[in-house]
């Protein structure tokens, strides 16, 4: 039985930089709340340590079939108004959002 | 009058095709029911205008001989899956207003029997509860109350508006989608049947996504021989899924009340030391006994990792959402809130646009896949996830089902778990490694407890074997007391 | 032929300071793959395009919607593995690569990362002075593309379109080793020559079908590598070389004064020819890459792969051995003819059952010089293959002298008549009777008698006499019977 421990701390500086990573605005409150909940659930799911998984492969979807193609044929497109119709702003049928400066 | 309470779907399939009622009286009844049944708060959105042209038009088609397998019949569709030109919301603010140019394939294919939308069920935000309260449109409430108490229960989650609206009559048939346990929980908090079927076996294709490996979609009936035909009908091979599976579907009406003598049940020894409330502990002996009794051999097995299913789950899981939610950004639809850059404006819409348990698990999977947490969290749970696969491989070559209750405990009161996620999450304990595996299972209400609350039994059986999954249930729906729902507390 | 070790032998340098400086160059080459339609969705992959017409839903990434794999795209990849001399991976997995930005609609980008569809491979590439390197491929995968932004269409707003969004490219990545913007260059133009052969992307720089990122360090020759930077989306070879000389001289500069190397993602400004920090991309990236649950893994069969393999074309480097062992072609005319796969395509024609070298002269020669003035492609070319011959034809059974041989090619290029036709409606058969030319010449010295006497002195006059006579017979006498004529006539 292999046994180690993570032992990854969460703390305000990983909030932070994990809701920079997924573009979510969080306030003061909100991040001491978060902080205190992750850390729970993460040191919760420490538990799966206790399992032993060396040559063990993992597996990102249950079907053991692999995956189906399809052929090279034209089917889709020019539906500008579908692509459109619930856009928070476009012009002359582009999105628009504020300037991005590479 | 229509008596809907007693209705289930195939008396009102038969009674519109003998013509004792029309689609357009049936619909009106169920509309005033609706009406009645505000203070569920079970629909996000209601569609009955369209609803009655199409009632109108279900009646022509029976009138001339043209009726389809399901006409006229109203259906409420969790608010999950897409529906063309009506409102798609998946209970979040950020998708408030969006309204799909499109329909799901398996809507659509309830479209094509004759169905007609009544209305976008209620959900935990995106899918991600087991109690309905994280709704932008605020907590679903279970028609189902303790005996002698006022207390409001939930009805479960994350489809809590569709098991709501099934148990209090208000529809049918529910259109659900289960990731962990989100139609089977609900359905046993609500006395009602939900069926998770395999993974692959429904198109998700037009289904807002919440953790793509898992999810899938499924009905809530009130029996089950309407879970058996609402899924001959959603079932099938979708091209425009890569993981729908191209396989026949079986004739699964066929299987109800089927004889099980001489097949065998699996009783898994590790669920025997989970914390289970007393009367469902008891329910389930009850229902192993129903087994023996119609012939089934009972055996011991066992699902040595199961135990870990429950953190796999709520490490995959919010990887996959962490993804999946990310076009949810303000550019292409659904709520934009300005920034003074591109960055604020992300932060924003985001920010205030998903509610407090979507960004607790969104950050969660950013975290369990970031850089150097990825194999300690993410590979270490896909790799639980295999085990805990062949465990159930393992189990299905003795066994021809497994039997367990579905959850723990029965229906609580709406605010009593919120503060405490890990609480919550324990609800799904016996239906998550279900999903990790991939399998088809079924709640079948078994009995009340003694605070007169519904309990479910959930059965389990191998890939694809959904036909065993109806042979099993109609034994406990044949066994079972009664389940009947005295009081109908919030009609108005 | 030499082949260098490519990753020790110190083969080019540049002057610091204080001594020679190596320059390491490792480039990523996105191809955009030749189909009719996206990776993952049916709309039209091809260039151009009102704005968002070429977008289905898929490629906006709408709530709901499944990528599904164009099989015509793997195919694509096998063949240029196989081009690539690689080794193809039976087993490759599709990875999501997450970050945001308004191009990207699913906020991933559909990639793969851990177990790409094809592994090692090589190019070789032949230098100016004759000698030859071996590139090393380190993969090639499959992705999709992004859409487009538009940062000059509004003051205050970037403007996005999504037609390329979800477009099949190849990313090919090299070792490091390359030494020289020339190597890259070089390398550069042999893998689009291969690629064309392959038909799997038409190589089109100015459509952006081939853009390079460019991995560029300094290092004292035999040292360590140094700290790289890397140059974004270069699309044009001439760019590539720019970007490449600019940077190693930025980084020798940076580190002769005394200050380190940051490891950075860098823009090639085309206006002024300078590289420069981007500082969009300036916040480390951490890409959190998973495999895609929307997509199961990809399996080759041995006879996919099979059946692509027999359906290789000649590559360059078989097709240049092969001209060099069957016409006797010297290396730098046969690397000019197979450069294109077109050009060795019209020589073999041209040069069947004719003499080859005289076939390649006038390949090189005029007809290239002709297709650059008229700005053609050799697709387009005004003279056929089989029209050229012709002419060669008319050479060599003394039709036609190497000067009128020209002339009727300028009259083909501008009516695009066959040399046959033109030398009889013009008349402008060479005339190779001996009295006709004794007729011209007697009459030449006849009226020039006092040149004759000049000529017996200096004999250099004969070439005024032979040019008089061509011009009295328009050109069409054989010189080199009008030569012998004057000489003896004069009697030298
Ligand atoms: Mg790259
Ligand atoms: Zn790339």
């Amino acid at each position: 039985m292999v046994s180690k421990i993570n032992n990854m701390t969460i703390t305000k500086d990983t909030i932070l930089k994990i809701s920079n990573l997924a573009k979510i605005s969080i306030t003061d409150q909100e991040v001491e709340k978060l902080e205190s909940e992750i850390s729970t659930i993460i040191s919760w799911v420490d538990a799966l340590n206790e399992v032993d998984t060396e040559n063990v492969t993992p597996m990102s979807n249950s079907l053991t079939n692999t995956l189906r193609m399809r052929e090279d044929l034209v089917t889709d497109g020019n539906k500008v108004s579908d692509i459109l119709s619930n856009s928070p702003a476009d012009d002359e049928n582009f999105f628009v959002v504020p300037k991005v400066i590479e | 009058m229509i008596d809907l309470v007693s209705s289930d779907l195939v008396s009102i399939r038969n009674s519109l095709q003998n013509k004792e009622f029309t689609a357009v009286e049936l619909l009106n009844e169920y509309i005033e029911r609706i009406s009645k049944s505000s203070r569920l708060n079970l629909f996000n959105t209601t569609n009955f205008e369209d609803a009655l042209k199409a009632a109108h038009e279900s009646d022509q088609k029976i009138i001339k001989g043209e009726a389809r397998s399901l006409e006229g019949i109203p259906i409420g569709v969790k608010d999950l899956f897409c529906t063309a030109g009506v409102k798609t919301t998946a209970s979040s603010k950020i998708l408030e207003n969006f309204v799909p140019t499109y329909e799901s394939t398996i809507t659509q294919k309830l479209h094509n029997e004759g169905m007609i939308l009544i209305g976008k069920l209620s959900n935990d935000e995106f899918a991600m509860g087991s109690s309905n309260e994280t709704s932008s449109s605020g907590p679903a409430v279970n028609p189902w109350k303790e005996i002698n108490s006022d207390k409001e229960l939930v009805p479960g989650g994350s489809s809590g508006g569709s098991s709501g609206a099934v148990a209090a009559s208000l529809c049918p048939l529910a259109i659900a989608t289960d990731t962990g346990g989100s139609i089977r929980q609900p359905a046993a908090f609500t006395g009602t049947v939900g069926l998770k079927p395999t993974y692959g076996r429904c198109s998700r294709w037009g289904i807002v996504a919440f953790a793509s490996s898992l999810d899938q979609a499924g009905p809530i009936t009130k029996t089950i021989a309407d879970s058996a035909l609402a899924l001959k009908y959603m079932a099938g091979y979708d091209e425009k899924d890569s993981t729908s599976a191209d396989i026949d579907v079986e004739d699964y009406e066929q299987s109800i009340g089927k004889s099980i003598k001489g097949m065998t049940i699996g009783v898994p020894k590790e669920y025997e030391e989970l914390d289970l409330e007393d009367d469902i502990k008891q329910n389930w002996e009850d229902a192993i006994n129903w087994y023996k009794s119609a012939g089934a051999r009972i055996v011991s097995i066992s699902l040595p990792h199961s135990k870990y299913a429950l953190p796999a789950y709520y490490i995959i899981a919010p990887a996959e959402a962490s993804s999946n939610l990310a076009r949810y950004d303000g550019v292409k639809y659904g709520s934009r809130i300005k920034g003074d850059d591109l960055d604020d404006l992300y932060k924003n819409t985001r920010g205030l646009g998903f509610g407090a348990e979507v960004k607790r698990r969104i950050l969660i999977g950013t975290y369990v896949l970031s850089a150097g947490y990825y194999d300690a969290y993410y590979l270490k749970a896909q790799k639980v996830r295999r085990l805990i696969h062949k465990d159930f491989v393992e189990a299905f070559e003795k066994v021809d089902a497994i039997v367990t209750p579905t959850t723990p405990t029965t229906a609580f009161g709406i605010g009593e778990n919120l503060s405490d996620p890990l609480k919550m999450y324990s609800n799904d304990i016996l239906t998550v490694p279900v999903n990790l595996a991939g399998l088809p299972a079924i709640s079948i209400p078994s009995g009340l407890d003694r605070k007169g609350l519904p309990m479910g039994i959930q059965i389990v059986t191998n890939h694809f074997n959904e036909g065993k999954l109806f042979q099993f249930g109609s034994v406990v729906e044949k066994s079972r007391s009664s389940i009947k729902n005295q009081s109908e507390w919030w009609l108005i | 032929m030499n082949e260098i070790n490519t990753t020790s032998d110190v083969r080019h340098t540049i002057e610091g300071q204080n001594g020679e400086w190596e320059v390491i160059i490792g480039l990523e080459i996105h191809a955009q793959v030749t189909s009719a339609s996206k990776l993952f969705s049916g709309s039209s992959a091809s260039f151009g395009g009102a704005p968002m017409s070429h977008v289905s839903l898929v490629d906006a990434a709408m709530p709901g919607m499944l990528p599904v794999i164009n099989k015509h795209c793997v195919r694509q990849a096998v063949k240029t593995g196989l081009g690539l001399k690689a080794k193809i991976n039976s087993y490759s997995v599709f990875d999501r690569k997450n970050y945001f930005y308004p191009d990207l609609p699913q906020g991933y980008q559909i990639s793969q990362f851990k177990y790409p569809i094809v592994g090692e491979g090589q190019v070789k590439v032949s230098l100016k002075d004759g000698e030859d390197i071996i590139v090393r491929i380190e993969r090639l995968h499959l992705e999709q593309d992004a859409g487009k932004s538009f940062h000059d269409i509004d003051p205050e707003n970037s403007y996005i379109d999504l037609n390329r969004s979800g477009v099949a490219l190849m990313e090919i990545v090299t070792m490091p080793d390359l030494r020289s913007s020339e190597e890259a260059k070089l390398f550069v133009t042999k893998l689009r020559t291969i690629l064309r052969y392959l038909e799997t992307c038409d190589g089109n720089m100015e459509e952006g079908s081939l853009r390079a990122d460019i991995n560029v360090s300094v290092r004292k020759p035999g040292e360590n590598l140094g700290t790289r930077c890397e140059i974004k989306n270069v699309n044009s070879i001439r760019f590539i070389g720019m970007a490449i000389d600019y940077e190693a001289r930025r980084q020798v500069n940076e580190i002769e004064n005394g200050r380190d190397i940051v490891q950075e993602t860098r823009l090639f400004d085309v206006s002024n020819g300078e590289t420069r920090s981007m500082r969009s991309k300036e916040e480390a990236h951490d890409y959190r890459y998973f495999p895609d649950p929307d997509l199961l893994p990809l399996s080759l069969e041995d006879d996919f792969i099979k059946e692509i393999t027999s359906e290789l074309p000649e590559l360059p480097d078989h097709k240049k051995e092969r001209l060099i062992k069957s016409y006797g072609l010297n290396s730098y005319d046969a690397d000019i003819l197979v450069s294109d796969k077109n050009y060795a395509e019209y020589f073999e024609s041209v040069a069947s059952g004719r003499d080859p070298k005289i076939s390649v002269n006038w390949i090189t020669g005029e007809l290239f010089s002709a297709l650059n003035k008229l700005n053609l492609d050799i697709q387009d070319t005004p003279v056929s293959s089989d029209q050229l011959g012709e002419l060669i034809d008319l050479i060599s059974d003394g039709t036609l002298s190497g000067r009128l041989a020209k002339d009727v090619f300028e009259i083909m290029l501008e009516t695009r008549k066959s040399p046959k036709l033109i030398v009889e409606e013009r008349d402008l058969s060479q005339i190779t009777d001996e009295s006709s030319i004794e007729k011209i010449v007697d009459k030449i010295i006849e009226s020039n008698m006092d040149k004759v006497e000049e000529a017996r002195e200096k004999p250099k006059l004969i070439g005024w006499f032979v040019g008089q006579v061509m011009k009295e017979s328009q050109g069409k006498a054989n010189p080199a019977k009008v030569n012998d004529l004057v000489k003896k006539k004069i009697g030298i």
